[in-house]
Order: C-alpha cells, then structure tokens, then sequence
C-alpha cells in the first residue's frame, strides 16, 4: 500500500443559512483515502457539493465534522493562520476562471504564493515551472494579453511553485475551449507521471476519464467510484 | 512578506488609480498644510508676546500720568486764576511707594518731553526722556556704544544724553557720535552713548504700546527739571494750555514677578489716597501678557480644531477609498489567501497602501503648509515661525490617521471568507 497523502473521516459540511433554521448538508459523512502519486476526479452535477468538498481538501474550509489528515496532520483543528501556511506549502489550487491578479505580469503571478512563504523568492523556480508549462516566452506578459488556456498554464505554473503536497483543481477545463482543455489535461498527465498527487473536480466525463480513479458525487454523498483511462 | 516589498506592491497598486489616489492624498495635503500653518501662526504669536515681555518687563509696574477727565478740568478753568493745569505723579509718590511696597527692587521715575532735537543743519522731533541710571537695565535697553549715565551725572545736573540708534543714525549718518554736541531745544547736551538697535514691538494694546526706543534720547532726570521744568505749553487747535506735570511715568521694578500682583493693588490705594482725581493710570504689563496669552491660546484651540476636522475629513475620505478599493479587489484577496495570504498579511497589505497615501499626502501637505505660512507672513502681516519639529509632528499625525483609517477596511478584507472572496464577481 503506497504512502497516503489524504485521508477523510466521515467529513460532513452543514451551511446554516443565516435568521432560518434550515440547514444544507453540502458535504455529508465523506470517508476518502488518497494515495501519493494518484491522480483523482471527482465528478457530479453542480450543486452536487463536490467543490466545497474541494475547498475543504485545499484548506480553504474547515469541515463542520469529522477528521481531514493532510500528510499525517489533522487539518479540522487547525487555527487561520496554520491553514494559510499549510495553502502555501502543501496545497497548489488551479481553479475554473484562472484566478490570476490582473496587475501583475506571469512571473508575479508565479511568485505569489513564494511572497508569503517567509523566504526569499526564488527566481530560478519561478522560470522553471514557467518553463514547465510551456509559457518561457510570456515571462513579462499581463494576464490580459494572454489566451485563456495560457492563463491556466500560468495558474498552474502558480500552484506547482511551491512544490506542493497536492494539487487540487476545480473545474479547470470549464472556461477553455477543447484544444486548451486538451494542453491543460495533458499537462496533469504529465504531472501525474512525475508522481505528483492530484484531485480534479469537473462535470465532463471527457476530463474525467483521464484520471485513475473516479468518483461520482451526488448530493454530498459518494455514490460510485470507477477507474479511469490513466 | 517583508516591509520593502509590501510598500512597492501598495506603491503599485496606488498608482493604477492616479486620480483616485491624488484626489484621496488632497484632504490630508490640506488638512496637514493647515497644522503646519496654524502651529506656525500659534508659534510665532507666541514669540511676538515673549519680545513683548522682553520689552516691557513682567516684573515691572507702569504708572502714567494722565490728563484727568475734562468735566474736573473745565471746572478749574472757570476759576480763572489757575490756568496752569496741574496733575499727574508726583516726586513724593515715588519715595511713597518705595517706602510702603513690600519686594521692591527700584523704582524708576520718568519725566519725557518731546524736543526739537538738532546737530548741525539737520534736525529731527524726538522724545526726550529725563530718568535715572537705572531706567537702562530695568528695561533691558543695552548700550552699543559709550556709557548710560551714572549717579554722578544726576548730582551734577549734567548735560549728558544717550542716543537711540535712529537719532544716531539721522542726525548723524555716519559720523561718530560720540564726543559730539547736540542741541536739544535750546541747549547743547553732550553725547555720552548710543543704544543698540532693537526691533520695536509692532503691536499691543493702547496701554502697553512700547515707545519706539531707537527714537529717544535720554538725559539724567535732574537735568531734565532743571532745564525744562516741569512746565509745558501745548497748543491745540488754537487753544493754548499750560500743563504742569511732574513725572511722566514711573516704573516699579520688583524683585520677583511673585510680588507684582500684590503690589499693583497696593500701588492703586496708595495712589487713590494721594491724589484727588484719577491722574494716572497703572499698567501691569504681566497681567496684559497673561490676558493676551489666554486669547492666543483660545485662538490656538479654535485653529487647531480646524485643521483637527479637517485632517478628520481626509481621513474619513481615504478610509472610504479604501473601503471601495478592498470591494474591487475582493477576487485579488480571495487569491492571496488561497495561495498562503494570512490574515495578518492582508491587513499589513493594506495598512501599507493606506499609511503610503496619508503619509505621501502628510510630506506635501508639510510643504504646502510651509509655503502656506510664509504667505501668511508676507501677506496678513503675521508672525509665522515654522520650527523644526512641526513637520515631525505632521508627519506623525499624517502615518498615525492612515493607520487608524485604514484599520477598519484592512480589517474588512482581511476576514472576508476567502471563498466567498474567489467567487466574487
């Protein structure tokens, strides 16, 4: 049995909305074990409530119940600051609309997540990863005179710079048209290969079946899981 | 994130919104102009009364001679056979307070007639003053060249003067004074010294104006009564009238300020005793100074309030761009935080931005208000002295508004819920 990278124990997450008793169970007693080096996809319709169940892997949320195990740590204890610290070492987010600062160019994009590591910024790494997603010659560009799938090269380049634990996607093809999807999937494949434990979170079955393993998500319940192509 | 890269990114993001942020900066140049220009005002009003103080003496007691109301004086006319109008201080009055008021260092009896002064071709009006040796030091008139007069020339009636700077300057241009003859009516008067220049106070109340000193010429008191008596003639609008009047003025030098007060209200009933009508009048320059230190300091409070709502006002105009800045960034935020942003980290982002632009806002306000003064000074005719901690304290004030305005959006950004923060539109 390889290393495991995440594990989940009945996870639940309740939204209360405010002045009324109601309450939404977005994620419902999830139990979920992630090994190093998998590549995952989580699949359901929207509203299905696998992003929040995304945002609670990448440390975004905490988790109304139960246990969430990051590298061995619990993850649903743990106070803002010790969150963010772990975002910026452990986790690499890619997300649906590129999420790049507008004012900065793609090396500052890139840097972001190093500007709060406490550490010195590392240049070499920042052009390494750039070059990694093919982006050597948009080093100085603004996010606006680049194509979106470039962006989300850029977004990735951003979520690799840290050398993180996991990276977790949401709905990273969703706003590319099918050449991007094809580059940007391809390069999970990649990252996949190297080793590099991921969680990506779509409603295409196409994107999906690029994964090892697939999950289908429903109303905060996993109701099947399947192999992928990969 | 360390400091320097915090202020370039606040730096930078400021000047994507140049109008914005200058329009912003405008209510803190305004508001720190209008300290630095109110503390300059308030700092050199304070300096005009301190040379006040320096020329009048606050350990002194003035009492002047003056013309009783005319409703007395008509009376007396009627009368027909005392057409010489006599009133004012005495010579006994001196030696009276010197005997009954307790804490007295001298007293100076002053006896000042205004002469045709001459020296050659040239002529000029003048006050002359006939007082004592120590009339000198008592009003801290300092002597240039030569010597003021002693004890010996007051015994020997003689015909010594000390000449202000101007008379020096008039009648003599740049011949030496010293040593020479100068008339003053009709007699020839021996030049002992010069006083230093000094700059006359510009303003004061009626009571307290300071003779423009450079103008006098002084001579020993027993030269003045034997010379000039105590008789003068004046003619006013075809009228003539004889007065006779004994002291001008009398100044009552006390050792310490503590006794000033005491002594002014004995100095009254004393007065009120000897003399029949209210001849004179008793000015405590000290009293007159704490008067008008009071309105300066109401004045200063009034000011100061101003400038105080008036950096209020740019405070709250920076804390409401702020608040307009931290909504537009909302996605920006959501991604520092995804990426490994602490809360800590936004509120030190946008502290930053905040304090840049009060404190960028503060230095040029400190040169507006500089300029400000100077304009004032050269244009209402004010005293304005800019001293050298003002801009420090701008500068102070200017970071501390950006701080404690910039709290509350800096605040706001930092514990939105990174989530909501990404998905903003």
């Amino acid at each position: 049995m390889p290393e495991v990278v995440v594990e989940l124990c009945g996870i639940r997450r309740v939204f209360r909305e405010q002045g009324s008793s109601l309450e939404v169970h977005a994620v419902d007693g999830i139990d979920l074990k992630i090994a190093k080096g998998e590549f995952l996809a989580i699949m359901g319709a929207s509203g299905s409530g696998k992003s929040t169940l995304l945002h609670i892997l990448g440390c975004l949320d905490r988790p109304t119940e139960g246990k969430y195990l990051l590298d061995g740590e619990d993850v649903s204890i743990l106070n803002d600051d010790r969150l963010s610290q772990l975002r910026n070492t452990k986790i690499g987010f890619i997300f649906q609309t590129f999420n790049l600062i507008p004012q900065l160019n793609v090396i500052e994009n890139v840097e972001l997540p190093l500007l709060y590591s406490g550490q010195p910024i590392d240049q070499k790494r920042c052009i390494e990863v750039i070059t990694a997603v093919g982006l050597e010659d948009r080093i100085s560009f603004l996010p606006n005179r680049i194509s979106g799938g470039e962006m989300q090269r850029v977004a990735i380049a951003r979520a690799l710079v840290n050398n993180p634990t996991l990276l977790v996607a949401d709905e990273p093809t969703g706003n590319l048209d099918s050449k991007s999807s094809q580059d940007i999937m391809h390069i999970f494949e990649e990252l996949h290969k190297t080793g590099r434990t991921i969680v990506v979170v779509t409603h295409e079955e196409e994107i999906a079946r690029r994964a090892e393993r697939i999950m289908h998500f429903s109303d905060g319940k996993i109701v099947r899981e399947e192999k992928g192509f990969s | 994130m360390n400091l320097a890269q915090t202020i370039i990114i606040g730096v930078r993001n400021l000047r994507l919104h140049k109008v914005r942020s200058t329009l912003t900066m405008l209510g803190m140049i305004f508001g720190v102009g209008a300290v630095i220009a109110m503390l300059s005002i308030g700092e050199g009003a304070r300096w005009e009364i301190l040379q006040q103080i320096k020329l009048l003496g606050t350990e002194n007691i003035t009492i002047r001679s003056v013309k009783p109301p005319k409703k007395t004086r008509r009376a007396e006319e009627t009368e027909g056979e005392r057409w010489v109008l006599r009133y004012g201080l005495r010579r006994k009055d001196v030696s009276h307070i010197e005997a009954v008021c307790p804490g007295i260092d001298l007293v100076i009896p002053m006896r000042d007639v205004r002469k045709d002064v001459w020296y050659a071709d040239r002529r000029m009006d003048a006050r002359v003053v006939g007082t004592t040796p120590l009339y000198a030091s008592v009003l801290n008139l300092n002597i240039h060249q030569g010597r003021f007069f002693y004890d010996y020339d007051m015994t020997k009636n003689a015909r010594v003067c000390v000449i202000g700077a101007e008379v020096a300057e008039r009648l003599f241009g740049f011949k030496e004074p010293l040593g020479e003859y100068l008339k003053i009516g009709d007699q020839w008067y021996f030049v002992i010294g010069i006083l230093e220049n000094r700059a006359s106070a510009k303003i004061g109340t009626q009571a307290m104006t300071a003779y423009d000193v450079n103008k006098d010429i002084y001579i020993p008191l027993t030269s003045a009564f034997s010379r000039f008596g105590t008789l003068s003639i004046t003619s006013t609008a075809g009228a003539h009238e004889a007065l006779d009047v004994e002291l001008d003025e009398i100044i009552v030098h006390m050792k310490d300020t503590e006794f000033v007060e005491k002594n002014a209200l004995l100095i009254k009933s004393i007065l009120a005793k000897r003399h029949e009508d209210e001849d004179y009048e008793i000015v405590v320059p000290m009293e007159l100074l704490r008067q008008k230190q009071k309105t300066q300091r109401t004045f200063n409070i009034v000011m100061i309030s101003i400038a105080a709502i008036s950096l209020l006002v740019g405070g709250i105009g920076i804390m409401n761009i702020m608040l307009a800045n931290v909504t537009e960034r909302t996605r920006e935020i959501g991604i520092r935080r995804a990426v490994g942003a602490r809360q800590s980290d936004i509120i030190k982002q946008f502290l930053t931005e905040t304090v840049v632009l009060s404190g960028s806002g503060g230095l040029i306000g400190i040169i507006v208000g500089i300029i400000g003064a100077k304009i004032v000074d050269i244009f209402a005719g004010l005293t304005t002295i800019v001293s050298l901690y003002f801009p420090l304290v701008a500068f102070t004030i200017s970071v501390a508004i950006g701080i404690i305005f910039g709290m509350y959006p800096a605040r706001k950004a930092a514990f939105m819920d990174p989530i909501q923060a990404l998905r903003y539109e």
